[in-house]
């Protein structure tokens, strides 16, 4: 998402990431390069309210979840300390310039994240881009 | 409605619920309006 961020501001969208983890690891993420706010939503409403779920013990240490761990491992991901709750999954949203909810991904297990491809198509397809729809007509 | 009583449809506007900075700030998604937004919840950070 690093790499991509300056694609997506190109198409006149922000970018903002969310974890349940701690302030100091959001602090350690920015001073890292982040070029996103890192925010945290510690009691989970944002994640409640986008219907993303938790997953269960048996799935975290389901094999497959480890193949997904390998993935982002050769991808380059490096795993550092967990905060926040593990059991916890992700998803991806898009809001249009009113704050309305136009599209989600929700994970339905460990490593279900969209494909950046795909992400990008979404907001293109909502018209994420200069004179799309999903652009305010306050022109901000 | 609440957040915990059934998840956001699409077309609703999102719940601006306070989410907290690195600094320990508060910080709501509608400050950032006017413009489309890419929201990653991520599993946790680490």
């Amino acid at each position: 998402m690093r790499e991509a961020h300056a694609s997506i501001e190109a198409l006149g969208a922000r970018v903002v990431a969310v974890g349940t983890g701690s302030t100091a690891q959001a602090r350690r993420l920015m001073e890292t390069g982040t070029p996103f706010p890192c925010l945290v939503d510690a009691d989970r409403r944002l994640y409640r309210a986008l219907g993303l779920g938790r997953v269960g013990w048996r799935t975290i240490f389901d094999p497959a979840t480890y193949m997904n761990y390998w993935r982002a491992w050769r991808r380059g991901a490096r795993q550092g300390d967990v905060s926040g709750d593990p059991r916890q999954l992700s998803g991806v949203a898009i809001l249009d310039p009113e704050g309305r909810l136009r599209w989600r991904h929700v994970s339905r297990t460990v490593g279900d994240y969209p494909s950046l491809p795909d992400v990008m198509t979404r907001l293109r397809e909502l018209g994420g881009g200069r004179d799309g729809p999903l652009r305010s007509r306050r022109g901000a | 409605m609440t957040v915990e009583e059934r998840p956001l449809a699409i077309g609703d506007v999102v719940t601006d619920v306070p989410l907290q900075t690195f600094d320990g700030g508060e910080f709501r998604l509608s400050s950032l309006r006017g413009r489309p937004l890419l929201a990653v919840c991520v599993r946790y950070y680490g």
